[in-house]
């Protein structure tokens, strides 16, 4: 099963073409909360499947990554740095890059940052952030637009289905809990 | 060499149009390595450079895609999906 993590605005009609593409959108499929407004999503985390973030800059990723509440923060206006990643590791968040790009010019950065996320072990997740229906891809397309940045084929896959999939799985156990993060186990 | 039929979900480009593309997103030296060749719909190229084709194409088109290893053998494949669909 793909999963596009953040597919722009949700609408029916997007629903409808991914429906025909064979993959699960966020918004759509699932629910995707949007928001650096961080009372707003710890009020709002366990209704959602996914809890996202656009930062504006590197600094303002940083201070976002230590919130655990955040699923993944989307990489679209700035260039990662290597401590960007090695900080979304250490929170156990992912990065999700839009590929769909209408510039060829964008593409340089999308390049940097997916592989950047890559080569230092980080979670990424491929999206299309897509603007219109149009812009929607298939999941197989999304990986192969992956491995056209560079990305190695594997973990391009990896990026569309295990890790979307893995947040999700996480995010189920999560819900559970009596406080978000905070494992109870009995021994 | 691989073959590779597009089926595309609005109205299909040009070879001109997927040959352009081609070169500005992999550029002239990608198309002489990766052996690219447009040709009546089908893009042929290097086995390893299936995947970078495609996501080319990917970045501006919505498609689904037959890859096959001879040309016989696909276009008989893409006559039968054409008829099913």
């Amino acid at each position: 099963m793909f999963i596009d993590a953040y597919a722009g605005e949700g609408s029916e009609e997007k629903t409808a073409v991914a429906d025909r593409l064979g993959i699960r959108i966020a918004p759509g499929h699932y629910s995707l909360l949007i928001s650096r407004d961080r009372r707003k999503i710890r009020s709002l985390r366990k209704k959602v499947d996914f809890v996202a973030a656009i930062p504006g800059s590197k600094q303002e990723l940083n201070s976002l990554l230590t919130d655990t509440h955040y699923d993944f923060f989307i990489i679209r206006d700035f260039r990662l740095g290597k401590r960007n990643v090695r900080m979304a590791k250490r929170y156990e968040a992912a990065l999700a890059v839009p590929v769909v790009l209408s510039r060829l010019q964008d593409l340089s950065r999308a390049r940097h940052n997916a592989l950047t996320v890559q080569d230092l072990g980080g979670t990424l997740l491929l999206c299309s952030g897509a603007a219109s229906p149009e812009q929607l891809r298939a999941g197989d397309a999304l990986a192969d637009i992956g491995v056209f940045l560079g990305l190695k084929p594997d973990y391009a896959r990896k990026a569309v289905r295990e890790f979307p999939l893995a947040l999700l799985k996480r995010n189920e156990r999560r819900k559970k809990q009596r406080m978000w993060g905070v494992e109870d186990e009995a021994h | 060499m691989r073959h590779i039929k597009l089926f595309f979900a609005g109205e299909p480009p040009s070879d001109r149009e997927l040959y352009e593309q081609l070169r500005r997103a992999i550029g002239l030296h990608g198309l002489i390595n990766g052996e690219v060749r447009v040709r009546d719909g089908i893009v042929s190229c290097n086995r390893k450079w299936v995947g970078k084709v495609k996501g080319a194409l990917a970045l501006k088109w919505q498609f689904r895609a037959l890859v096959s290893g001879t040309l016989n053998r696909l276009r008989k494949a893409a006559q039968s999906q054409d008829q099913g669909h």
